[in-house]
């Protein structure tokens, strides 16, 4: 079952001399519970791709639908809507409110949204990331590895169709970044989360179903792993 | 959010927050003290003219039927009309519809225009200007522009509060936008903050600020309590002053809570969140080059140079306030001190040196001729008798002053005046045929006085010539020196009578001495003075004369003000059942002039220290704020091995930069000005460096170079005493 579809989505920044052509014209589409791999090299348009499939950034010129909806077209507050309750975005640098304890950190898209948090699926997911004794604790009092599983779990909370991570292993070390995988896989097992990674890791890419390559803005290659 | 969010926040952030509210009371402050000071300002000056000139709006002289009156005191927007003898004194409920209401009056009641009088004075207290009024009144909107350039300076001062944790305020509510916050989550979350935060500070300012002001008007009434001819001033507090200042400060801290919110409309949340880490704000803030400070700085001072450079440039936007007020401030105070020493020395060496022995009392008899103060010639029923019969008055003269114009010959010139070309040429005047005269008519007695003083032959059929012309091409105005006016022939004077026929005039004498006379003759006129007898036998055919008499006393020699006073008193006493009387008196007018000029130093000078407030308050806001806004760029510099020493110099050298800049351009700008002043005014320039205000001016200089050096002190010391090494390992904390 389709969950994104992108038709001819560019992205340009600046103008003149400093005009960059992020992304040149991407197609592509995802199915429901997939979990995919973006991968290429520096500069070549993953990270703008996910946050463009994120809302966080605007295309300059195509569509993105999402469950049928345009992302691209959405005005700010629907935008905001849209990243609240349909997707769940981790960056390589967690990007954690620091006054804010690990528990609030987590419940915050709920929160936004003025709604109580399902105790027992938060739980599940406190479990599941190990952050059960950590949870009235600062980020400022976490490791990276700590802090970069609170962000999942942050992402997670609203049961988002789509979890989208930018480099989320980029600023661990081989331990943890081992970790943060297992449970990407295991989130994709167990709640069948469609999950979109973006990684230049070549090995962490291998353990995606389905591997995207972009290169200069394109798509150059996309294929099914498993 | 407010609950989640804000209240960890604010409790978190202690240092971001005291800032804001230390920013919010201090400019709260200052706003209700300006607005409570200049309303009530406006509320003595209106009492004082109430208390001097009454309180009518409109004063029409005329008599009025009971119907007319009736007219008028039923007439919308009429307040009152009161009737007092052929006079009627109509007062408006708003007084700045006056003007359009009488002319609607007058219209109805067919009054002569020159029966209607306007309270122009009280009503441009009220903004209402006559219409079509050339010039009117400017000194009350002038005041309401300071007042609003003020409110906006200080209003500004908590913007830059705001402003100064705004970049770390973008970065967080840019994670938040990015997991669903919607804009007016973010909008509604800030107003909250800002207004926990500035409540009680604003309110707290609104407070202090009128207290401060009562605390100002009993200070200045202790200080001015010997003043002549002031009233002491009462502390009012209308609503009107609380409504413009709190609502100026509550404005300003709406606006500027939703700056991180306006910035944020116009990044995407991805932007927002890059913000912080690559430490720009998005694509459209570049690096610019380095601007000439920088590479001066850096040449001079070596990498800390350019790094303070580079930090003053960033910093720029939010110090733009205490730049500019901070250099108005001194600029003010210089330009004041240098402008006051100036004027003083002149008012000193053309006024009170000149007039120091001509004058004790003076007095002014209005719309009335010197000859109804001697209707029988010097005899003991004449006022200017009796006037010289009052205890403690030494000598009196009772004069009138005409201008008149002579038919002039340039043989009458005297040599000297010829030899400088003539009277055309001193005066610079093409038609030298008809020349001005001033005629001073004096008392019979005194003019006798006069005779005698000079030499004349004591007759009051003549009149003495002041034989002297200023002498513009061979001295200065403040050091004049004369040169003969007319040959000494004996020849009568042509004087053009009314119709532009002539009249001939006996010269009894020639002087190079006038009576001592408060008086200040004309540069370029024949001056004479005639006995009243003669006078009278020309004043029908004359028609340049005054309207007023003047009266000058002196009183005994050493007087005090007690005696001058008395004499005054006196003299008033005598003339004011029958004539309209001014009076005044030297030592008064010396220590009115004095406490004028030091009231207008103090109005001034705090003007300018209010300024400087403004000014130093940003840059206390902005080093309160170095934790936040700084940590990074000192953590970098520290991972490059820059040392504590180096640091230490960078903050010097921002800190002179920033109040060395104002000093320096106050100097250039007020140096040559007030040479040029000194040089306009003809005065020598040890004169003027002999009183010049150095000793003020470098106590203001170094008060703003030691208030910056505090506040650099005490934001680099929080910022030292920091740990400069976590922001390096932890991109999180901001």
């Amino acid at each position: 079952m389709e969950l994104l579809r992108c038709t001819g989505v560019k992205k340009v920044y600046g103008e003149g001399e400093n005009r960059v052509e992020a992304l040149r014209g991407i197609d592509l589409t995802l199915e429901r519970g997939e979990l995919v791999s973006v991968t290429g090299a520096s500069g070549s348009g993953k990270s703008t791709l996910l946050h463009i499939l994120g809302s966080v950034d605007r295309p300059t010129e195509g569509a993105v639908l999402v469950g049928g909806t345009d992302i691209s077209r959405l005005d700010p507050r629907q935008a905001a809507l849209y990243r609240r309750r349909r997707v769940g975005l981790i960056y390589q640098f967690y990007n954690l409110i620091p006054s804010l304890t690990v528990e609030k950190n987590m419940q915050m898209p709920l929160l936004l949204d003025r709604r109580k948090p399902d105790p027992d699926y938060f739980r599940r997911i406190v479990e599941s990331l190990g952050l059960e004794e950590k949870l009235q604790a600062l980020p400022s009092q976490l490791s990276g590895g700590q802090q970069q599983r609170v962000a999942v779990g942050r992402a997670l909370m609203s049961r988002p169709l789509l979890l989208l991570a930018d480099e989320p292993t980029g600023n661990l070390d081989r331990r943890n970044a081992r970790e943060l995988m297992d449970l990407l896989h295991l989130f994709h097992r167990n709640f069948r989360q469609t999950i979109l990674l973006v990684t230049h890791d070549e090995r962490l890419a291998l353990e995606a179903e389905r591997i995207i390559t972009l290169e200069d803005g394109r798509i150059v290659s996309d294929r099914k792993v498993r | 959010m407010w609950k989640t969010y804000s209240i960890s926040y604010l409790r978190q952030n202690r240092t971001a927050g005291i800032s804001i509210m230390a920013a919010a009371l201090g400019a709260a402050f200052f706003l209700s003290l300006l607005c409570s000071l200049f309303y009530n300002f406006w509320v003595y000056d209106v009492e004082s003219i109430r208390q001097d000139e009454g309180s009518w709006h409109v004063r029409v002289e005329a008599s009025l039927d009971r119907e007319e009156l009736e007219l008028i005191r039923d007439f919308a927007g009429v307040e009152s009309a009161e009737v007092s003898g052929e006079v009627t004194e109509i007062c408006f409920e708003d007084a700045r519809e006056t003007y359009r209401q009488m002319a609607l009056i007058w219209e109805k009641l067919e009054l002569d225009p020159e029966e209607v009088f306007y309270h122009e004075t009280l009503l441009s207290r009220y903004l209402a200007a006559a219409p079509g009024d050339p010039s009117p009144p400017l000194l009350l909107p002038f005041f309401i522009v300071v007042l609003a350039v003020l409110c906006v300076s200080l209003a500004l001062v908590i913007r830059t509060a705001f402003e100064i944790s705004m970049q770390a305020r973008v970065r967080q509510f840019g994670i938040f936008s990015s997991i669903g916050a919607s804009p007016g989550q973010i909008r509604r979350c800030l107003l909250q903050e800002a207004a926990a935060l500035c409540a009680l500070p604003v309110l707290g300012g609104m407070v202090l600020g009128g207290a401060g002001c009562a605390g100002v008007l009993a200070a200045v009434n202790r200080f001015a309590a010997d003043v002549p001819g002031r009233h002491r001033a009462i502390f009012h507090y209308h609503p009107a002053v609380f409504a413009v200042s709190f609502g100026a400060a509550a404005l300003t801290v709406l606006v500027a809570s939703q700056i991180p919110a306006g910035r944020l409309a116009r990044q995407t949340p991805l932007e927002a969140v890059r913000g912080q880490a690559d430490g720009m704000t998005g694509r459209r803030r570049r690096w610019k080059k380095k601007g000439l400070g920088c590479t001066l700085l850096g040449l001079l001072l070596g990498i800390e140079g350019e790094l303070a450079g580079n930090a003053l440039r960033t910093q720029k936007k939010a110090l733009r306030i205490s730049r500019i007020s901070l250099t108005l401030s001194f600029l003010g105070f210089t330009s004041m001190l240098s402008f006051f020493t100036l004027s003083g020395i002149s008012t000193r060496y053309t006024y009170f040196d000149r007039y120091q022995d001509a004058w004790d009392v003076m007095v002014t008899v209005r719309d009335t001729e010197l000859e109804a103060l001697e209707p029988e010639g010097a005899t003991e029923t004449g006022a200017a008798f009796q006037i010289k019969e009052i205890p403690g008055v030494r000598d009196s003269i009772c004069y009138q002053k005409a201008e008149e114009s002579i038919a002039w010959d340039e043989s009458r010139a005297s040599k000297e005046l010829r030899a400088l070309g003539g009277y055309s040429t001193l005066a610079d005047v093409e038609d030298a045929s008809r020349i001005p005269s001033q005629v001073l008519v004096m008392d019979d007695e005194c003019f006798l006085d006069y005779c005698r003083q000079t030499g004349a032959p004591e007759e009051l059929t003549g009149t003495i010539l002041l034989n002297r012309i200023w002498d513009s091409t061979g001295s200065s105005f403040r050091q004049r020196e004369y040169i003969p006016f007319v040959e000494q022939d004996g020849a009568p004077l042509t004087l053009y009578t009314e119709d532009g026929k002539t009249v001939q005039v006996p010269v009894l004498s020639y002087a190079e001495e006038a009576p001592l006379l408060r008086e200040e003759y004309e540069d370029y006129a024949l001056v004479q003075f005639m006995p009243l007898s003669l006078w009278k036998t020309l004043a029908d055919r004359m028609d340049g004369v005054e309207n007023d008499t003047y009266i000058r006393i002196l009183g005994p020699e050493e007087a005090d003000l007690e005696t001058l006073d008395e004499i005054e008193r006196e003299v008033e006493g005598l003339l004011e059942s029958s004539f309209r009387v001014e009076s005044e008196n030297r030592i008064e007018e010396r220590l009115t002039n004095d406490q004028m000029l030091l009231g207008a130093r103090l109005i001034l000078g705090a003007l300018c220290v209010l300024l400087g407030g403004i000014g130093l308050a940003g840059i206390f806001t902005n080093t309160f704020g170095f934790l936040r806004q700084r940590q990074r760029e000192f953590a970098r510099y520290l991972s490059v091995g820059m040392d504590p020493a180096g640091m230490k110099k960078l903050f010097c050298i921002e800190a002179a930069v920033i109040a060395g800049r104002p000093i320096l351009l106050g100097l250039l700008v007020t140096v040559p000005a007030t040479a040029l002043m000194v040089s306009a005014s003809q005065m020598e320039a040890d004169v003027f460096l002999a009183e010049a205000p150095f000793l003020p001016v470098a106590v203001y200089g170094l008060f703003i170079m030691l208030a910056v050096a505090l506040a650099y002190w005490l934001g680099a010391r929080r910022l030292l005493g920091s740990d400069l090494s976590e922001p390096l390992k932890d991109d999180t904390l901001s």
